[in-house]
């Protein structure tokens, strides 16, 4: 601190009388946005300070400097008292009830940018953003029935990223943040706590941090594909929980328990996820491969996952069974929601059913079109509505001990591995060329030894996933047949980690 | 074809000091968990066992599985202080029975004064987590009531727990109103 605090002097030194006077300005008008305990403000003063200094030491003139970070980007975020409150969304009421020390669902979006990012102005972006996207500065509390987001007025702080990645985020103290923003060399990642949003909404923040900081930076201001305006009204139903308010309300429905699936070998680890492993593969190799086969990128990614997990397997007590979560907002268009909005559907195939990729691809592909349909998903829907409803006067106190064992027994045990796909990625057309890719990654579960992500952006698909054990047979499994496919993945794996 | 640069910095080796400790205490509060009761049905006397169960009860929910949520201040002392009572109910009935009358109440209005003191050092913060106080006013005041119309002649503590808890319950409704009735709204939701 007190090195920043000499750095900017000397800064100040070097300006000239009118440069100076104007930062000043710059400065008093920055306070006016201002109305929260002293800390915080000093915080948030020095966040313009230094990205005010990198803009002016890169060239620009304090005018063109101050205009950028102009403090109407602030809006009145900092300066209202926080009053918001949302209740949470049918998916994520069961991720605090569950949760239990040292556990929590989480997951992380990443940007790889052309340049190492600027930590000075990545800081004042999610400053100037965050405000845009309300029932993300909020903590987690616990009602007397439910849990409930409750709105915090806070810097919300970037940090670089050292650690492990998807792990907790300390929310138990008055105030804290529910995701977190890192950067690393040329990487700008968010990490979120499920229960703020899924994939979807998460990446929309993202790419508007993103989009955001490529504008200080000085790429010309761009929205739309995802991108929201930083400064534009917040709607309403981008913070409702559209489980309620679209609920197709079928006369059938159905139920979330079934058979435990089969594991993969291998200690747990004591830290998790203890390692991620990323194969990169070329968009246009895998779209070949897995129309060759006559089937969707899912399909043919969940055909080699099966037959990896086949290879990483000691026993067979039962079947295969891959979590593919659903986006409901493909189903539901008028969902402009940035909350929680998915289903999974559970792929199942028992060993003798796992012969080769080809076949196992189009055995996939029939269920995934019988399983994630609208009529599935809505049966789906309205069961965990009608359970949602049921269970309201239940107090915390009872639901939450019997949901840490049912969840414990069946919710995890249930799967063997996961496959999130969050599809193709789109930017606006002014930030594509500053960005060379995106990447998603899950946090682990409890009992299955490995999670898979991905995504793709321009000529690239990224593989992510998250070990929860040691042994490596299910990568390397992955590697060898995306090979005889002749995919050529370049991997990368994070330091083994615990 | 890997230009996006995938690479994660190296990290520091962490200690694994605190996961093996949490890893021992678990298995001896287990262990006491099981072993405190058959002794004491063996050996006899008082029902010490109880006290040593409710014990292990809150070491484990503090120390090896605590809250991930939620942990203020004035929430820790609630908390705390609610253990207190619960220990010193269990002493004074199964051990030495006849002082539990006088220093209920002390310990009573203990956590009330800390807990006011803790919600005025930092309004700001506080304002938007009053529900502890809330409870802990309640149920001071229903302890109280509950006395008031059992016994004849209140002793000192009891009347300044009573009195403690009716002032802050009037000043919190004059002052806190907006903020109390948003909180209850927010905490006794069912949507």
């Amino acid at each position: 601190m007190k090195k920043i605090r000499k750095e900017l002097a000397s800064f100040r030194k070097t300006l000239s009388e009118d440069d100076n006077r104007l930062f000043q300005s710059y400065l008093d008008s920055y306070r006016e946005h201002l109305e929260m305990p002293g800390g915080e403000e000093k915080l948030i003063i020095r966040d313009a300070e230094l990205a005010l200094m990198y803009l002016v030491k890169s060239g620009l003139s304090v005018t063109e400097a101050s205009e950028r970070l102009s403090s109407h980007n602030l809006g009145g975020f900092y300066a209202h008292e926080a009053l918001s409150w949302y209740p949470l969304d049918d998916a994520a009421k069961i991720y605090p009830i569950s949760m239990k020390f040292g556990k929590m669902p989480m997951f992380r979006l990443s940007c790889y940018l052309n340049e190492d990012v600027v930590p000075e102005i990545l800081q004042i972006a999610l400053d100037f953003t965050i405000k845009r996207f309300p029932s993300f500065a909020t903590i987690v509390r616990r009602g007397f029935f439910w849990h409930y987001l409750d709105s915090i007025k806070r810097r919300f702080h970037i940090s670089e990223d050292i650690g492990v990645p998807c792990q907790p985020i300390k929310i138990n103290s008055v105030g804290s943040q529910s995701f977190k923003v890192l950067y690393h060399a040329n990487r700008i990642s968010m990490e979120f706590f499920h229960v703020l949003t899924d994939g979807s909404g998460g990446m929309v923040f993202l790419k508007s941090l993103v989009a955001e900081y490529l504008r200080i930076m000085g790429v010309p201001k761009s929205t739309g594909r995802g991108v929201l305006d930083p400064n534009s009204a917040i709607q309403h139903l981008e913070t409702t929980n559209d489980f309620q308010r679209l609920c197709p309300h079928t006369k059938k429905s159905g139920g979330f328990s079934g058979p435990a699936a089969v594991q993969m070998g291998g200690r747990i680890a004591r830290k998790s996820p203890c390692k991620v492993v990323q194969l990169v593969y070329d968009t246009q190799d895998v779209l070949s491969c897995a129309h060759g086969f006559g089937v969707s990128v899912t399909s043919l990614v969940l055909a080699l996952m099966f037959h990896a997990q086949m290879n990483a397997t000691e026993l067979f007590n039962g079947k295969i069974q891959i979590q593919v979560p659903v986006n409901m907002r493909k189903f539901f268009p008028q969902s402009t929601t940035l909350r929680n909005f998915s289903m999974y559907c559970s792929i199942d195939l028992g060993p003798d059913e796992i012969t080769d990729i080809r076949t196992t691809a189009s055995l996939v592909s029939e269920q995934l079109a019988k399983k994630a349909t609208f009529e599935e998903m809505s049966v789906m829907m309205t069961t965990a509505r009608r359970l949602v409803r049921s269970l309201r006067f239940i107090p915390l106190a009872i639901k939450s001990p019997v949901a840490k064992i049912v969840y414990g027994f069946l919710g995890d045990s249930r799967f063997s591995n996961t496959l999130s796909n969050l599809g193709r990625i789109e930017v606006p057309d002014e930030m594509a060329p500053y960005i060379r890719g995106f990447d998603f990654v899950l946090g682990t579960c409890v009992v299955s030894r490995a999670s898979c992500s991905m995504c793709s952006f321009g000529d690239k698909t990224v593989l992510s996933v998250s070990k929860n054990t040691k042994d490596p047979s299910f990568e390397e499994s992955l590697m060898t047949l995306s090979e005889q496919l002749g995919l050529r993945p370049s991997v990368t794996e994070t330091p083994l980690y615990g | 074809m890997d230009d996006m640069n995938i690479s994660y910095s190296k990290r520091k080796k962490s200690s694994s000091f605190m996961f093996h400790l949490r890893q021992i205490l678990k298995w001896v509060f287990i262990l006491g968990f099981i072993v405190c009761p058959i002794v004491n049905y063996y050996v006899g006397g008082p029902a010490w066992s109880v006290i040593v169960l409710a014990s292990i009860i809150f070491l484990w929910t503090t120390l090896l599985s605590p809250s991930v949520l939620e942990i203020t201040s004035i929430g820790l002392v609630f908390r705390t202080g609610s253990f207190a009572i619960i220990l010193t109910t269990l002493i004074g009935l199964l051990i030495s029975p006849g002082w539990l009358g006088f220093v209920l109440p002390i310990i009573g209005f203990g956590i009330l004064a800390l807990s006011g003191i803790l919600f005025f050092s930092n309004l700001y913060k506080h304002r938007n987590n009053i529900m502890p106080l809330i409870w802990e006013i309640l149920i001071a005041l229903v302890a109280f009531l509950v006395l008031f119309f059992k016994f004849d002649k209140l002793n000192w503590p009891t009347i300044t727990m009573g009195s403690l808890a009716a002032i802050m319950a009037i000043t919190g409704l004059i002052a806190f109103h907006k903020e109390i009735w948003r909180e209850l709204r927010k905490r006794f939701h069912t949507k």
